[in-house]
């Protein structure tokens, strides 16, 4: 009935449920009166950075380049986004999540789709 | 002009989808309206609380360095019977202070009681009726003359019998008539009204209302009042000069009170030294626990409506499956379903969310009607807004999407 083509492959869903719980718990947190407390206007910018994170998940679960691609920048725009705040951490699981995440779905890249 | 035109078609479909099932989509939008009113409620009341608190912290004096009997604070196992027989600051170390402090822009001391204050046949219960030195209302911020004027120079070191009201007092005794110049009786004298002070409000880190208060000169109560009652607070002001830091300021009255009550090297301190902010921290704590439950609380509402409202929009697709097959076959693009899904989750959302931010709007007024002094402010309203349109969009892009990659052939097909 729907005309999704590519075989994800079981790492590939794997990692994309860790990423949506990653994403939801981080949506949740982005209300949080901790980050409220860091800027005015943070929690509004963070939990639209999560939301373009859940979109690329559902990419990434049909498999779709798209989907990786706008993981990688919503990741690069959280981690920009975290520096000018001063809320930054390597060691953060969030980020090593999400490093792990780019590295595995960028080793499928090739076999997603191109299409929208 | 084409995307636009998209756009607004979009809108219409989407709203049309919503107008006809008007039960479902209320139902299914109560859970985002009972998650941003939690949210955003939580928000306005500690966001009006700080406010608040800063102004409380800016009448005591961020500056301002308390000297006292009693400390604010106290730890688990404080030793209370340590505090009893300390002696009660006097107007003499006052002006040892005043003397010695070289980080001291000014110092005061005051005292006072309860009492109530008559004039003719009426009168206002409960008044706080406190003798102050000269330089007061160059130390604390609370001393706002709307009428009249300060105390002189001259009716400070006389101790002249007049008085500074509180404008509750003063609408408690005249009803609004003409006050300066009036004689009111306080403490069995009568004392000339010189000043009524602005209305202040009462302070939430401290039990001072200066609207209920009556200010004389301090040589002039100390005549009324018997100054070796222990039950009687006293306390010496001292305001810390620009640049000098509060614990700069306490390091030296340390000094300066040890050597003025002749304590031993090994002897503890017998007096308290207070700020605003002990006080402010514990409260700032206290609330930082409440904002961490309604954020839990909210954000599960808002979990729970996100939830619902996906629900819906699965339900949406599945109805309008065949609709989807015709709309493509006519030559719909993708992105056109996709949009009219998510502008429909999206508005389904933000409507809920708006009437969440609505009942906050009320809630707000009626607090203020009861002078709650409660702020929404517009950061807080953007926010509402945003989380709204976001949990729309996450919860309707996947039944969106979903819808269209639908293959117009088998979607035509659908018999639902």
């Amino acid at each position: 009935m729907v005309g999704f083509s590519k075989k994800r492959p079981l790492v590939v869903t794997i990692f994309s449920i860790i990423g949506w719980i990653m994403v939801i718990l981080n949506f949740l947190i982005a209300f949080s009166p901790a980050i409220k407390k860091i800027n005015e206007f943070y929690p509004a910018l963070f939990s639209l950075v999560m939301c373009l994170q859940f979109i690329s998940m559902v990419g990434v679960w049909y498999m779709k380049r798209w989907g990786v691609e706008l993981f990688v920048a919503s990741f690069f725009a959280k981690d920009i986004l975290s520096v000018c705040m001063d809320d930054f951490s390597f060691t953060s699981v969030t980020f090593a999540i999400s490093v792990v995440l780019i590295i595995v779905l960028l080793f499928y890249y090739r076999s997603m789709d191109r299409n929208l | 002009m084409v995307p636009l035109q998209l756009f607004g078609e979009s809108f219409s479909f989407a709203v049309k989808a919503l107008v006809q099932n008007k039960l479902r989509s209320i139902l299914s939008l109560l859970g985002i309206t009972i998650g941003i009113f939690s949210i955003i409620a939580v928000f306005t009341f500690i966001d009006s609380f700080q406010l608040s608190l800063q102004k409380d912290v800016n009448n005591l004096g961020s500056n301002v360095i308390y000297v006292e009997k009693w400390p604010w604070t106290f730890g688990k196992d404080y030793p209370w019977w340590k505090y009893w027989d300390r002696p009660q600051p006097t107007m003499n170390e006052m002006d040892f202070i005043q003397k010695k402090c070289k980080s001291a822009e000014a110092s005061a001391f005051t005292f006072g009681t309860n009492s109530t204050v008559e004039y003719l046949n009426s009168s206002v219960d409960n008044v706080s009726v406190n003798g102050i030195s000269d330089d007061y209302n160059h130390v604390v911020n609370w001393v706002q003359i709307d009428k009249g004027r300060y105390f002189t120079p001259n009716e400070f070191s006389s101790g002249t019998n007049v008085a500074i009201i509180g404008c509750d007092v003063a609408s408690g005794l005249f009803n609004n008539q003409d006050v300066i110049g009036k004689y009111i009786k306080v403490l069995g004298r009568k004392v000339l009204v010189v000043a009524v002070m602005k209305k202040q409000g009462e302070s939430k880190l401290s039990n001072i209302n200066m609207d209920v208060s009556v200010l004389m000169p301090a040589n002039f109560e100390r005549t009324l009042l018997d100054m070796h009652n222990m039950w009687m607070p006293k306390v010496l002001l001292v305001k810390a000069k620009e640049g000098v830091t509060n614990a700069q300021l306490i390091s030296e009255l340390r000094g300066i009170m040890r050597s003025v009550r002749e304590l031993k090297p090994e002897q503890e301190d017998n007096f308290a030294l207070n700020e605003s902010s002990m006080v402010s921290k514990n409260f700032t704590s206290l609330f930082d626990i409440v904002a961490v439950i309604g954020w839990v609380i909210g954000g599960f509402s808002i979990l729970v409506g996100g939830i619902g409202i996906a629900n819906i929009m699965f339900v949406s697709v599945k109805e309008r499956t065949s609709l989807i097959g015709i709309q493509k076959s006519l030559g719909a693009k993708n992105y056109f379903i996709l949009m009219q899904f998510i502008i429909e989750a999206i508005l389904l959302s933000l409507i809920g969310g708006l009437l969440g931010i609505l009942v906050d709007g009320t809630a707000v007024l009626i607090g203020n009607a009861n002078d709650m002094g409660l702020v929404l402010t517009f950061s807080n309203v953007m926010l509402g807004i945003t989380i709204s349109v976001l949990i729309g969009l996450i919860s309707g892009f996947i039944p969106a999407y979903t819808a269209s990659q639908l293959d117009p052939v088998e979607a035509i097909r659908s018999t639902y």
